[in-house]
Order: C-alpha cells, then sequence, then structure tokens
C-alpha cells in the first residue's frame, strides 16, 4: 500500500490531566491515510480519553492533536468536517426510528436536499439497515444499533473514522460483519482509528497496533515490530528422531542459543538472530547429523505481544 | 467506487416502480421546506409530537378547555346573553394554557437538553456542523413550536371570548402576546440552566429548584394577568403605553439574546470564544436602557426618582454580570487570538471585550460609570426642557433647542439642575463606586485563589456575594457590638456598609460624615488602580496568523479572484485554443 508522508492522524506529546490522574502521558503517533491502526490496552489505560481529543470533545491538558494537519484544539470545525466518531455507547434518541435518527445527522453535518437522500439510501445499504428503515430504535438488537451507530458515524463521508470498541458486546456473526465492514473502509481510503479489548479480531484487521497502558503508550508498529522490539530472541521448536538429549547438548555449546527445554522428541528452545540465521543453524543440525522431524519457530499473536509489553497496571 | 457507493448499487430501489401520489408529492415540498429549518428543530419535532408527554398534555389542554368552555357558558348563564363575561372566560382559558406554557415547555426544554447532556448524545451532535448556539436555538424552536401547538388548540375558545361582551381586543392580544414572550423567557432560561452542569447530581438539583422558579413565576403571572384584566392596564390609545412596550420589549429581546448566548457558550468548545459576543450584548443592552431611561425623563417625567431606580438597577446588573465576568481565565487559545484587533485604536476600544478576568473587571467598572455618567445627565436635565408629557420627544426639545444658546442658557440650566439634585447625584456616584470597588476586591480574591487552585465563574460570584454581605454586616455588628448593643447611628465604621451608606446617601445625611463617601470613592479608585495594573498581561495579547494549512484550506474554499487591471484582462484562464 502506498503510504503517504503527511500522516493523516497525529498525536503530538499528548498529556491528559484528571486532577492527579495523568490519563493520557506524552502519548505521539501517527496513523497515514488507508491504514487500520489498532489501539490496544487494559480499560482505564487512556484509550478513550485520546480518542476524545482526537474527536474534538475535551482538550488536551498539553500537547496537540492533528486530523489531516489541523489542529483538534484550535480547528475543531475543519477536523469535525474530516472526521466520524463512534464511541462506546449508542447515543440514541428515544421516539426516532432509524431513518429518521440518520436523517437527523444528516442535516446536522450539513448534507442538504438530493446530497442528504443519497448520503442516506448509501449508508443505510452499507450497514443493512434498509428493511429496518421504519423500524423504531427502541426495538433494535444490539448489533443492529452498532449498524446503527456506524452508519451515523459514516453520514457525512468522513475521511477518518474514530471507533472505540466497535464490537463491544457483539454476537460472533455480528463482529465478523462489523469486521468486513471496517476492512471495506480501509480498503476505500479511510483512515481508521479502533480500539477493542478483542485483540485476535484487531490482529486481523490492523495494519498496525499502538499498546497503551497507565496513560503511556509502550509500544506502537506492526506486530512483528512491536515482538522484535520487546524481544530479539525467537521461540523455535525442534522434533528430532531419536537423538534429543544429544541436540539439546548441541545446542547448549551454541551462544545463540538459551532456555533450551527437552520435551520428549521435542527441543524448545529460544533463538537469538533473524529468519536467515535460524535457516543457517537448521542447515547445521542437518549436517551435524541429526534426523529432523519438524523445525518449526512459534507465531507470535497480538495477545502475545500484548502480554509481554503490558504489566496489567490500572490507574 | 467506494464500498458505500457499491453497496448502494447492490441494493433494489423498491420505489422506483412505484407511481408517485400526491402526498408523496406534498412530502417531497414539505421536505424542501425543512431544509431551511434547524436540524435539531425537525429532530425535536419528530421526537416531542411522538412523545409521551406531549400526548398528556396536549389532551389535558383539549379536555380542560372544553370543560371550561361548558363549565363557563353554564356558571354564566343565563347572564352571558346580554352581560359582559368576557373576561371571566377569557381568564379561564388563560389558566388552562398557562400551565403547559409557564411550566411544561421550559421545563421540557431544560429536560431535552439536560438529556442530551446526561445521555451523551449531545458530544454526538457537537462533533457535527451544528455549532451550539444553533443546538439551543433549535431546542428553543422545538419549545416555541410547542407553544403554538397550545395556543392552536386553545383558539377557538379564545375567539369566543371576544365574542362574548367586556373585554376588548387589544386586552386578548396583549395577554396572549406576554405570555408567549414570558413563556420563551423562561424556556431560554430553562436552557441556560441546563447547561450549567452535566453531573447528574447537580440536574437533579437544578430541575427541583428550576420548578420551583417556574411556578413561582407562573403564580405571579397569573397574578398580574388576573389584575391587568380587571383594571384595565392594556391601554393602546394612550402613548406612553407604546413607549412602555418598546421599553419593554427591548429588555425581553437584550435578556433573550443574553441567556441564549449565555446557555451557547456554556456549552461551546472550551477553546471558543465564549465572552466577547456576550459582552457586546450587555453593552447593547446598557445602551438601550440608558436611552430608554434619557427618554423618559425628558419626554415623559423629569423625576429624579428615575435615575435612583436607573442606578440600582444598573449596579444590579452590573454587579451579578461583573461578578461572573471576573472569574473567566485569562489565557487566550490561538484560535482566538486569530480574531484580536490589529489596530492601536481597535486595541484600545476591542480589548475590554476579549475573554479574561481583568478585561472583564475593566469592562464593567466602564460600563457601571458609563451608566453613572447618564443618570447624572438625567439628573442634570432642565425642567423646562421637559414640557409635557403627552408630547413626544422632538416636539419638547425642538423649539427649545432652536429658540437657546447653548452657552449662555444650557450650561446655567444644566448645573442648577444637578446642584439642586445633589443627593441624589451623590448616591448614583456612590452606588457606582460600590460595584467597582467590591467587584475589584473579588477579582483580586480570584487571582490569589487560583495560585493554588484552579477556580471559575461560580467562584467568582459566590466570592463577590461574601464579600457583599460582609462588607455590609460586619461592620454593622461591630458597631453594635462597639456601642453595647445600641443604635449610634451611622458613622465612619459603616465604611463598607453599602446598604446603610446608600441609605444615608438618599436620606441626605451622608456629607455629615464626608469621610465615609470620600473613602468609599478614593478606595474604589486605588482598587481600579490595581486592578488596572495587574490587567496588563491581558492587554498584551496580539494577533496571530493562522497556520499554513487552514489558510491553505481557506484558499481552496474561497479563493480569491485575480485582479483586473484592465477592461482587456480576461476573468478566465485563456484557453489553448484562444
Amino acid at each position: 500500500m502506498q503510504i503517504s508522508t503527511t500522516p493523516t492522524i497525529e498525536l503530538h506529546r499528548l498529556h491528559r490531566l484528571f486532577g492527579s490522574t495523568h490519563a493520557v502521558n506524552d502519548i505521539s503517533f501517527e496513523v497515514h491515510r488507508g491504514q487500520v491502526y489498532g489501539y490496544i490496552g487494559p480499560n482505564g489505560a487512556g484509550k478513550t480519553t485520546s480518542m476524545r481529543i482526537l474527536s474534538t470533545l475535551d482538550l488536551p491538558t498539553y500537547g496537540d492533536a492533528f486530523v489531516d494537519g489541523f489542529s483538534c484544539i484550535n480547528d475543531p470545525d475543519r477536523v469535525r468536517r474530516r472526521l466520524g466518531f463512534m464511541p462506546d455507547y449508542f447515543g440514541t434518541y428515544a421516539n426516532v426510528n432509524c431513518w429518521e435518527y440518520l436523517d437527523f445527522f444528516a442535516r446536522a453535518h450539513g448534507l442538504v436536499g438530493r446530497e442528504r437522500s443519497q448520503a442516506l439510501r448509501r449508508v443505510m445499504a452499507f450497514t443493512g439497515l434498509n428493511l429496518l428503515a421504519e423500524k423504531p430504535i427502541r426495538g433494535l438488537s444490539k448489533g443492529m444499533k452498532q449498524r446503527l451507530c456506524l452508519g451515523r458515524t459514516l453520514i457525512h463521508d468522513p475521511a477518518v473514522l474514530i471507533l472505540d470498541e466497535p464490537a463491544a458486546g457483539l454476537d460472533p456473526r455480528a463482529r465478523i460483519e462489523l469486521r468486513e465492514m471496517i476492512g471495506q473502509l480501509a480498503a476505500d481510503g479511510k483512515t481508521i482509528l479502533v480500539s477493542s479489548h478483542i485483540l485476535t479480531e484487531l490482529a486481523e484487521m490492523c495494519d498496525r497496533v499502538g499498546i497503551i497502558e497507565q496513560g503511556r503508550l509502550l509500544a506502537t508498529g506492526t506486530v512483528e515490530e512491536i515482538q522484535r522490539q520487546q524481544s530479539q530472541a525467537s521461540e523455535v521448536r525442534v522434533r528430532v528422531l531419536g537423538g534429543a538429549q544429544a541436540l539439546s547438548q548441541w545446542l547448549g555449546a551454541r551462544e545463540d542459543v538459551e532456555k533450551i527445554v527437552l520435551d520428549g522428541e521435542y527441543v524448545n528452545f529460544a533463538h537469538a538472530g533473524v529468519r536467515e540465521a535460524e535457516v543457517e543453524l537448521l542447515r547445521e543440525m542437518v549436517v551435524a547429523g541429526f534426523a529432523i522431524l519438524e523445525f518449526g519457530t512459534h507465531q507470535t499473536t497480538l495477545e502475545d505481544v500484548f502480554l509481554q509489553v503490558t504489566r496489567g497496571y490500572v490507574q | 467506487m467506494s464500498s458505500l457507493d457499491s453497496a448502494l448499487k447492490s441494493t433494489p430501489n423498491a420505489d422506483s416502480t412505484q407511481r408517485e401520489t400526491w402526498w408523496d408529492r406534498v412530502e417531497a415540498v414539505l421536505e424542501r421546506g425543512s431544509e431551511w429549518l434547524n436540524p435539531i428543530l425537525v429532530k425535536e419535532a419528530r421526537q416531542a409530537l411522538k412523545s409521551r408527554q406531549f400526548v398528556v398534555t396536549f389532551t389535558l389542554l383539549l379536555l380542560l378547555g372544553w370543560v371550561w368552555t361548558i363549565f363557563g357558558v353554564f356558571l354564566s348563564a343565563p347572564g352571558i346573553f346580554y352581560g359582559a363575561e368576557g373576561k371571566g372566560m377569557l381568564f379561564g382559558y388563560f389558566l388552562v394554557l398557562a400551565v403547559p406554557l409557564l411550566v411544561v415547555v421550559p421545563f421540557s426544554a431544560f429536560r431535552s437538553l439536560a438529556a442530551e447532556r446526561e445521555d451523551g448524545t449531545y458530544e454526538l451532535i457537537s462533533i457535527t456542523a451544528l455549532n451550539a448556539r444553533q443546538i439551543v436555538s433549535g431546542k428553543l424552536g422545538s419549545a416555541v413550536l410547542q407553544m403554538m401547538v397550545y395556543f392552536s388548540a386553545l383558539a377557538p375558545c379564545v375567539a369566543f371570548t371576544y365574542l362574548l361582551r367586556g373585554v376588548d381586543i387589544f386586552s386578548i392580544f396583549f395577554v396572549l402576546y406576554y405570555t408567549f414572550l414570558v413563556s420563551l423567557l423562561l424556556s431560554t432560561f430553562a436552557l441556560l440552566v441546563a447547561t450549567a452542569s452535566r453531573s447528574r447530581q447537580w440536574q437533579s438539583l437544578l430541575s427541583v429548584l428550576l420548578l420551583l422558579v417556574l411556578l413561582f413565576v407562573g403564580g405571579m403571572w397569573i397574578t398580574f394577568i388576573y389584575s391587568s384584566l380587571y383594571e384595565n392596564i392594556w391601554r393602546a390609545d394612550l402613548w406612553e403605553f407604546w413607549a412602555v412596550q418598546g421599553f419593554l420589549l427591548t429588555n425581553f429581546v437584550m435578556f433573550f439574546m443574553l441567556f441564549l448566548w449565555a446557555a451557547g457558550a456554556q456549552i461551546s468548545f472550551p477553546s471558543d470564544n465564549r465572552s466577547t459576543r456576550m459582552r457586546y450584548i450587555m453593552f447593547l443592552h446598557q445602551a438601550f436602557f440608558i436611552g430608554w431611561m434619557v427618554y423618559f425623563t425628558i419626554a415623559i417625567d423629569n423625576e429624579p426618582e428615575l435615575a435612583i431606580v436607573s442606578i440600582v438597577v444598573g449596579c444590579i446588573y452590573w454587579g451579578v454580570l461583573g461578578a461572573l465576568l471576573i472569574g473567566e481565565y485569562p489565557q487566550l487559545s490561538p484560535r482566538v487570538r486569530r480574531e484580536l484587533p490589529q489596530s492601536f485604536l481597535g486595541r484600545m476600544t476591542w480589548t475590554w471585550f476579549n475573554p479574561g478576568s481583568g478585561t472583564g473587571y475593566i469592562f464593567t467598572s466602564l460600563n457601571i460609570s458609563f451608566f453613572a455618567v447618564a443618570c447624572l445627565v438625567m439628573l442634570s436635565i432642565p425642567d423646562h426642557l421637559v414640557q409635557s408629557y403627552t408630547l413626544t420627544i422632538a416636539t419638547s426639545i425642538a423649539p427649545t433647542v432652536a429658540t437657546s444658546s447653548p452657552v449662555i442658557d444650557w450650561v446655567p440650566a444644566f448645573t442648577n439642575q444637578f446642584a439642586s439634585n445633589f443627593r441624589e447625584s451623590s448616591f448614583v456616584i456612590l452606588a457606582a463606586a460600590y460595584v467597582v470597588a467590591y467587584l475589584g476586591v473579588s477579582r483580586l480574591m480570584v487571582l490569589l485563589a487560583r495560585q493554588v487552585a484552579s477556580v471559575g465563574l461560580m467562584f467568582s460570584l459566590l466570592i463577590t456575594i461574601f464579600f457583599a454581605i460582609a462588607g455590609a454586616a460586619l461592620p454593622w455588628i461591630f458597631q453594635f457590638w462597639l456601642f453595647n448593643y445600641r443604635n449610634e447611628g451611622y458613622t465612619i465604621l459603616q465604611v463598607t456598609n453599602w446598604a446603610w451608606t446608600l441609605e444615608e446617601t438618599a436620606d441626605g445625611n451622608i456629607w455629615n460624615h464626608w469621610p465615609s463617601p470620600v473613602g468609599v470613592l478614593l478606595g474604589a479608585l486605588v482598587i481600579f488602580l490595581v486592578n488596572l495594573i495587574l490587567t496588563a498581561g491581558e492587554v498584551a495579547q496580539v494577533r496571530i496568523a493562522a497556520p499554513q494549512r487552514v489558510q491553505d484550506e481557506q484558499l481552496t474554499l474561497h479563493p480569491v479572484k485575480p485582479k483586473r487591471n484592465s477592461p482587456w484582462d480576461d476573468e478566465k484562464p485563456a484557453s489553448s485554443n484562444a
């Protein structure tokens, strides 16, 4: 994917204090056009606060946030034209049906006439709400309400989407559908900042992630990049025919191997080095006469990275 | 093609096969008309007209209207055929209307905005293209719509009262007109109250207080309307009546705008300029008020009491608003600084309209001083300028002006009048000095408090009230304690006691204790000067340029047309074929 040089979202040394609580502590990162950035952290880590600052709902104590080059503090109206925010609550009205609800937000975004009716039809088709247009919001399921809220976020076709826990409380089917929708929007070139507790889903949809705890951004980048930042060693598991003990002794003599554990036919160890070094290690094992049945490195998941990076502190 | 567009393409258009009915066409026209309306109003109308509260209120209103029609007619029979029963019937219908208009509608406006803030939907609206004032206006529009529906429902009944004898069309009009204005002002006030706090506890407390205020004002208004109908005050044939209508309407519009802007300012984005527009309104309000007072003095009645009433009203007005203005923070966001005046004259004049505690204090002090000067001018207007109260201002002054020399006739006349009203003039000057002094001390306290904590408008208001009460009560208590609880009369100890000092001034005895008024004036001057020096930092703010990104977008949205130097310059760029 072609990445533009100017970031669409930029947080620059952002701080937010609530009394003595440092909810957001010196956070800086950038998201470029068309990227999906996953924002991960335990409850109370500062995700929602920084998302609210980006959405022009709160002011930082220090620092600034920018959307498409416009300051969220000094040019909120310009930011708002470019931004769609989906908070972690529904924000619906009583005595209003789905069409009326979306129509209101379309009007509030300044859409008029044909432009508004087109936007309404487009969003209802995208979120699959066509058949529920006349249905009162009160009677919608949680999944449908979430679709409606996504529709509200998209009604003015913003270039940037801020989605705070969009999959919270949804059933597996609704989650998959939501993930697909986010994927489609990213493919359209929208820049998306999404927070979630469901890490497996984030891993599938995000280009990059940021891990936040106690208001601090502990790591940012792709999952692989963060994993590499955290540890230079990769976990290797080798199955050897009739020589596990010998292999473990052979490995113990090497400087690039540590944490060797024997497990029946398997030998697990940590290997410091890049992929090419792993290939070389395998070749050396075979040359040394070991009958290697399996040689694999453990695939690091977002969950592994998250658990490695965070300490479970809550403020 | 984006995924949104492709989703639309893949969805069959159900409507395309159906024929358009006449109702569809009406709906399309209405839809086009609604484009001009505030989106909040459209949403609120859809919501409110389906709400249980509206249905219940409307049904009760209709039922009570019918019940009163039947009951009232039976009660008045057989006199209704030849007696003057219109007033009684009208008052009955007014009572039926009063509850929804004076209590239900304002309270619903309050709940409507408070609920948006409690439920978080306000946040969703605030990040749309609507600004805070549009949101508040939309809510108010919805309240007006409900009022109109209630008025319409009882319109036939009200028309019926005109058919009965005893009530004229002007009385009916003014009863309904003023009830509408009062309801509108209460609704605006209720919206302002709704913006005061986001916390549920405060909202609950505020809702109870607001309900009490609405019930009190409603009760007072009902009493007033009853007496107005039976004392026949709606005298459209009198010229002063229309002058008073103009005065009331001006004040209504000013308070209405003040409440509306204040409500909008309360919920606007923190980096917005929340103060300057409100200061414009206050300034304009004062100008209109002074204009009306001078007009009444010249055209109607040259009584010095009018100046006294005016300065008392002015002191309360500026005392309350000044107490809020001194609680503002002086830091201007870069967004606000982009719009600061640039020229020396502009900075001299408009700096006092910028947000900030110091500018707020100086703004208030200058205004109350200006108000006092206006009152002194009112007290100096010679009696012979005011000829007959039935004449208008132009016919009153014009002959006098035309036949007199300003220097020979006017200056002695004005100074003589001023000298004869010395007691009232002293009252005016001292009252204004007390406002300047107390607000100045409160502002110094606000500055001190800000060294240790973050304090705002509520603190400055409370500290001013505290100082005003303590400044009056403590010397009074101290003096009584000093003289063994015997009343020894006014002494110099009461210099901070504005109530007693002004009472002595009104009685004409204050100059017997001359150190006291001199002390008040000197004190006010010193406090003003100290505050003026401390305001230097706020005045030093200068305009900054908008960032390049903003300027670029501004140019894209509003491109500057190239200047034509001659009639032969083509507006459009020449094409390659030309």
